[in-house]
């Protein structure tokens, strides 16, 4: 028996200093905006970040793409 | 919390101003070594599946929940080392130390199934939550201050395990396997509050230490729980909770 749900990718952005840019620091596999949150601050949890968000992946919209 | 111990020096030094009183005194070394040793039996329980989770995401958030159980213990440990008594029990490091363990009974084994980990996630870390909330304006300042710092840390606990018990409850296996686990661990989880006007912690409450009684830390939990079972068509149904098994000192049923 599978034990999770299907997954999909969340992009992970956090910034340590207010006045530091957003970094994208990795992505989790989640199944729901819940999971991607828990997850993400578990395992990205290097800084004490000041801010931190995740993006599901299929929600970012590509301006440009270099192939 | 029990109050029956009865190798404890229950004489309360005057220079020692938590409490006067012996009965919460004894009480409260009891509520402070049950409530570390849940904690650090639940946080070993969950290291033993760090391999066996089902992504490498929930892997390594469990272990981070692990470690945050493991050092909750660790943090109240040291307040048995400051009560004036007697024979507190000792602190846990490997688990072996004393043969007495206060914790649930359903923590002392390691776990065969996934779903136990689920459950305990469910059932057990927030009804100690509740404990700690109790805790929140204690009279006793070094308890209260370790109390403090449980709560938000607990946030992301439920989180992960409402989004673990969604994941199992999808399936009817996975639902039917979980509603076992729970109907094995529930009546424990809710004895583990204490009988109705328990006097330790009727003491406890008298003298300012906890804020809640037996029955409404037991409310407290159902109402916490109550809706994320019902959600993903888990029951809570009891029948009469076996109380003729209950230890009062460990706080578990034998």
């Amino acid at each position: 028996m599978k034990a999770e749900r299907d997954q999909e990718y969340y992009d992970v952005f956090a910034r340590r200093k207010a006045e530091e840019p957003l970094e994208h620091i990795g992505t989790v596999g989640a199944s729901e905006p819940s999971d991607a949150e828990v997850f993400a601050f578990k395992l990205y949890d290097q800084w004490k970040w000041t801010e931190q968000f995740v993006a599901r992946r299929a929600d970012i919209i590509e301006v440009v793409r270099t192939p | 919390m029990s109050s029956s111990e009865s190798s404890l020096d229950r004489v309360v030094p005057a220079d020692w101003s938590v409490t006067d009183d012996d009965e919460a005194l004894a009480a409260l070394v009891n509520l402070v070594v049950v409530l570390a040793d849940n904690k650090f039996f639940l946080g070993r329980r969950f290291s033993e599946w760090l391999a066996g989770g089902p992504s490498l995401e929930s892997a390594v958030a469990l272990a981070a929940i692990s470690q945050e159980e493991l050092g909750h213990a660790r943090a109240l440990y040291p307040l048995l080392e400051e009560m004036p008594l007697v024979d507190t029990p000792g602190p846990l490091q490997r688990g072996a130390e004393r043969e007495r363990k206060y914790c649930l009974s359903c923590l002392d084994e390691p776990w065969e199934w996934w779903a136990d980990v689920v459950a305990a996630l469910i059932l057990v870390d927030p009804a100690l939550t509740i404990l700690f909330r109790a805790l929140e304006d204690s009279r006793y300042d070094d308890l209260r201050q370790r109390a403090a710092r449980v709560p938000s840390e607990e946030v992301f606990h439920r989180k992960y395990a409402e989004g673990r018990l969604r994941d199992l409850a999808r399936t009817d296996q996975g639902r039917e396997t979980l509603q076992r686990r729970i109907d094995w661990m529930l009546p424990e989880v809710l004895m583990w509050f204490g009988p109705s006007g328990e006097p330790g912690v009727a003491a406890l409450k008298t003298q300012g230490l906890i804020m809640l009684d037996n029955d409404e830390m037991r409310d407290a939990f159902q109402k916490d729980v109550a809706s994320i079972l019902e959600e993903n068509g888990l029951r809570a149904e009891l029948g009469e909770l076996p109380w003729e098994r209950w230890n009062s000192l460990q706080r578990r049923v034998e």
